[in-house]
């Protein structure tokens, strides 16, 4: 069911994207282009009078988005979540994705609400019914993520910036790629929880893609759903070299970060893997990993470089 | 009809059991994603126990590490649930008591979500969530106990309402620190709520085994008892049965037997229920007969269930979704077919 939304959702995407070039390369001059008439990613269409000033983010990806834009301070608040870049903290806060205050929302008077999928549409509705328009993101796919941005910037009238922030993305993206290309055998890579259920990033997800990119097969690929499960048995038979581990563990030091390196490797499963047996095994930062923002650039170089030190140079990543 | 057939007497019925434990067995044992068949595994098993096995090879992990103890412990929660059931079923009277009824459930449930809550897990998971939610469910359960408490008694009504009130308060705390933790929690809680048998080490397989054994020499010596209580509290008390004793007694150590295989499995509904009544359905009431059969009965449910939850979905599947979805049916086609029945 959520599989065939989403399905129609990435079909609506590319239908909108195809209609919406005009406003894309700038035909229309900034001032003329409001009022604006623009469907969601989720097809709900909205009216813009002007280029919004006072936004609220409903997840830490729009909000990084928006950040990445210069439009830090066209933010009146934000999700208890966003916690990138650091500063955004001093925002206000309207209640966690799921859970937003609607009255909190409302008595800010924004202009506009950006949402993803995951806010509940029976929430947001209610806000556009309040008159409060309301923009939701949909970002799976790594394009996804390009489109999402460049569709934003044009939303907010600031294009060119958009645009900059999709290239350079585009062109690291690529230097990743070109840096790891032809390496042989790839590496065979497990990026999910070490810990039972075994939650995996399989297809569909842009964290599988990351891993395609950084040259190396993802050993859930083969899975049915984005975010299966594995079974200890597959986990052995697929027999992954490295272990990305993407989820908030108690990672703060560098102590705890051994003491689970040691446990990885007694691990009665981990153990039967190549990956168990030579401690390979890197903790990210989840919000780096998992949030459809900017910040994916980020994660495909680190999981480069950890996989190929010596193809992908050190100076290339931020961090 | 009634009684004369062959097929219902017990013997037939443990006949059936075994034959069918032992189908379950190997298909457990044969099929899996690694493609190592019955024989190889057969093989295999050979080895470690009398021969010198390598268990470093991917094959030997995969039949020792992953699905004998998986295997193993499918069997003692099968078993432990619906001997617990048997127990609670003629120690309330009722055909609606399982052993999640006197708070089980909810506090193994409570306690699973706090040790979540708090972060505190390893990796192994033996620690944390499994002790957090035993000691959950047996503080519930003496709590509805003691609150059912009423001048020297404890009717069986009030540990009904009271097991029914404290499981909602159970129920609301774990939404109040569900709806406080960050989204990736909240996945694995609804993943233990749902019960699942994935995570499986030998250490579980072994805390569990000696509970069972125990506990199951420990109900059959009482199982006359039971049937007496069945004849009403001043009916037993007349012959001769220290009703409250016995009431706590059995209640105690059903309630051990149903946490101590809810703590490693998580809550694997249904089963409980459900063995207690197809088992009586088909040898009758009595329980030293009913405990011997209910529990390779449930074995056999939730071993057959966590095939299906393992191969069908191509995910691994929470096992308690199947015990429900095939269990249920089944109950109820069970109960349409008998006209009377001893509970009614």
């Amino acid at each position: 069911m959520r599989k065939r939304l989403g399905m129609v959702s990435a079909f609506v995407c590319i239908v909108l994207t195809g209609g919406f070039s005009p406003a894309e390369t700038g035909e229309a001059t900034v001032s003329s282009r409001y009022p604006m008439t623009v469907q969601d990613d989720l097809g709900y269409e909205i009216v813009l009078d002007h280029a919004p000033q006072r936004m609220i983010s409903l997840a830490p990806s729009n909000t990084e988005i928006l950040c990445a834009l210069g439009l830090e301070e066209r933010i009146l608040a934000v999700s208890r979540f966003c916690n990138y870049p650091p500063s955004i903290r001093q925002k206000p806060t309207v209640g966690g994705i799921v859970d937003f205050n609607i009255e909190k929302i409302v008595s800010l008077e924004p202009d506009l609400i950006v949402a993803v999928r995951g806010n509940p549409r029976q929430r947001l509705n209610r806000l556009q019914q309040l008159g409060v328009p309301v923009y939701a993101v949909e970002a799976e796919t790594l394009e996804g993520i390009l489109r999402a941005i460049k569709r934003l910037g044009v939303l907010c009238a600031v294009d060119e910036r958009a645009r900059t922030l999709a290239v350079s993305m585009r062109a690291r993206l690529a230097a990743v790629a070109a840096a790891v290309q032809g390496v042989t055998p790839a590496k065979r890579v497990y990026i999910g929880d070490v810990k039972t259920p075994y939650y995996a990033a399989g297809p569909g997800t842009f964290v599988d893609e990351l891993i395609a990119l950084a040259g190396a097969v993802n050993i859930a690929r083969g899975a049915r759903t984005r975010w299966p499960i594995l079974s200890a048995e597959q986990i052995l038979v697929e027999n992954p070299e490295v272990v990305f581990l993407g989820l908030n563990y108690d990672e703060s030091t560098e102590s705890a970060r051994n003491r689970l390196k040691i446990q990885f490797m007694k691990d009665p499963i981990w153990s039967g893997t190549t990956a168990g047996r030579k401690g390979e095994l890197y903790i990210l930062d989840p919000d780096v990993l998992h949030r459809p923002g900017p910040r994916v650039v980020d994660a495909a170089e680190t999981i480069a470089r950890l996989l190929y030190p010596d193809r992908v140079a050190l100076t290339e990543g931020k961090n | 009809m009634k009684g004369s057939s062959p097929l219902r007497s017990p013997v037939a019925a443990a006949g059936l059991l075994v034959v069918c434990l032992a189908a379950l067995l190997a298909l457990g044992l044969g099929v899996g994603p690694a493609g190592i068949g019955l024989g190889q595994a057969l093989e295999i098993i050979g080895e470690g126990l009398w021969g010198d096995l390598d268990l470093s090879e991917t094959a030997a992990k995969v039949v020792w590490q992953v699905r004998l103890p998986r295997l193993m412990l499918a069997l003692l929660v099968g078993a432990s649930l619906a001997l617990s059931g048997v127990v609670m079923q003629g120690v309330f009277r009722n055909p609606m008591a399982d052993p999640f009824l006197v708070g089980v459930s909810s506090g193994a449930a409570l306690g699973a979500t706090t040790a979540v809550f708090l972060g505190i897990q390893s990796l192994s998971g033996v620690l944390g969530v499994p002790v957090f939610a035993f000691a959950g469910a047996l503080a519930v359960s003496f709590a509805v106990y003691v609150l059912a408490y009423q001048a020297g008694r404890v009717p069986v009504l009030n540990l009904l309402l009271v097991g029914i009130a404290l499981g909602a308060l159970c129920q609301g705390f774990v939404a109040l620190l569900l709806h406080l933790s960050p989204s990736t929690d909240v996945q694995q809680v609804f993943f233990w709520l749902m019960g699942n048998l994935a995570g499986v080490r030998w250490v579980q397989v072994g805390n569990l085994a000696p509970s069972l054994l125990l506990g199951f020499v420990f109900l059959f010596w009482w199982g006359r008892d039971l049937d007496l209580l069945l004849l009403g509290e001043d009916e037993a008390a007349s012959l001769g049965v220290r009703v409250e004793w016995t009431k706590a007694v059995l209640i105690a150590v059903a309630a051990l037997l149903a946490a101590a295989a809810v703590s490693v499995s998580g809550v694997i509904g249904f089963v409980g229920l459900m063995v207690p009544h197809i088992v009586r359905l088909w040898v009758g009431p009595k329980h030293r007969p009913l405990m011997l059969l209910a529990a390779p009965a449930g074995a056999a449910l939730v071993l057959a269930a966590d095939l299906a939850a393992r191969s069908l979905a191509g995910s691994e599947l929470p096992v308690g979704i199947v015990t429900t979805l095939i269990g249920v049916p089944f109950f109820l086609f069970l109960l349409r077919r008998k006209r009377t029945y001893f509970f009614s």
